[in-house]
């Protein structure tokens, strides 16, 4: 048996597995990836972005004690009097933001997004799946 | 002084060579076949495919990886493996120069969560080192071959 037919049966042999990967994995992933809110971003995007990014915590003070993105301010709309001055002293002109809060179900990330753009800030952005997806990609964070 | 193939050195760094290969390639897959889902967005973090390509190749490469490196291992179709595995890491190779070319700022995902975050030019150095290492596996049959065209060479000139 010539190598290219030994690795043709190699290619054939492990799509076996793969197929029923597909069909029964508890971990498979769908075939329509799950679409995007308007303003919405992917946390695969995110990551492909050149530049630094402005991470925005929008979940409670407790849950942002307990963990949270490198860097991430905490700013919700409790705190937002005496967070957003801080949030301007670190946020640069055209630095893209990123707002989360606890998972898709959850609307803080949005109020609080929809807040920053009234205030000028430009390029806000809201994750897609919040902490519960960046956690995932992070379990050592 | 160089190795000679088919010296006792040589012999071994082909064995030692396909057994390394073999490993990486194993615990490659397997770091990835617990989590297709989040394997398929590994690879989207490429933007190379779109995510039906990353579901396709979530679910197979991780077994194609495998198989690929237990192939290494196994005499009836080591041939065959080695051509998987030095396309795949030439593959490999060329989308982590894709992604440097275009500045992506990603974790590689090559080994699942079983290291921890490794940037594209970390893994660009490794696929380079494993690479070098499959120069091994194909060295035994370049020797044959040029050892045949020599000895035909040979026999025509006495003929």
């Amino acid at each position: 048996m010539t190598g290219w037919r030994q690795a043709g049966l190699i290619l054939c042999a492990s799509a076996i597995p793969g197929a029923f990967s597909a069909a029964f994995h508890p971990r498979r992933p769908g075939w329509v990836q799950d679409a995007l809110k308007p303003g919405e971003i992917r946390l695969a995007d995110v990551e492909g972005w050149r530049g630094t990014v402005r991470w925005v915590d929008a979940r409670s003070n407790g849950d942002y004690d307990l963990g949270h993105a490198p860097g991430a301010l905490h700013l919700d709309l409790l705190s937002w009097p005496a967070a957003f001055p801080l949030f301007l002293d670190q946020w640069q002109p055209g630095e893209k933001v990123v707002v989360y809060c606890g998972a898709s179900s959850c609307h803080l990330a949005e109020e609080v997004a929809e807040k920053l753009r009234a205030n000028g800030i430009d390029s806000v952005y809201v994750l897609q799946g919040g902490w519960e997806v960046w956690k995932a990609r992070h379990p050592s964070q | 002084m160089g190795v000679k193939p088919g010296s006792v050195v040589f012999r071994w760094a082909v064995r030692v060579s396909g057994f390394l290969l073999a490993l990486a390639f194993v615990l490659a897959g397997g770091s990835k076949v617990a989590d297709p889902a989040a394997f398929a967005e590994e690879v989207m973090r490429y933007q190379l495919v779109p995510w039906a390509g990353a579901v396709v190749v979530a679910l197979w490469l991780p077994y194609l990886e495998i198989l690929g490196g237990l192939g290494l291992l196994w005499r009836p179709v080591r041939a065959g493996a080695r051509l998987v595995v030095t396309v795949l890491l030439l593959t490999f190779t060329g989308v982590l120069i894709s992604a440097l070319r275009r500045g992506l700022n990603l974790d590689c995902g090559c080994f699942g969560r079983l290291t921890g975050p490794t940037t594209v030019t970390q893994a660009f150095w490794r696929d380079f080192g494993l690479l070098a290492l499959t120069a091994f596996l194909w060295a035994p049959e370049f020797a044959g071959r040029v050892r045949r065209i020599t000895a035909a060479e040979g026999d025509k000139e006495k003929g």
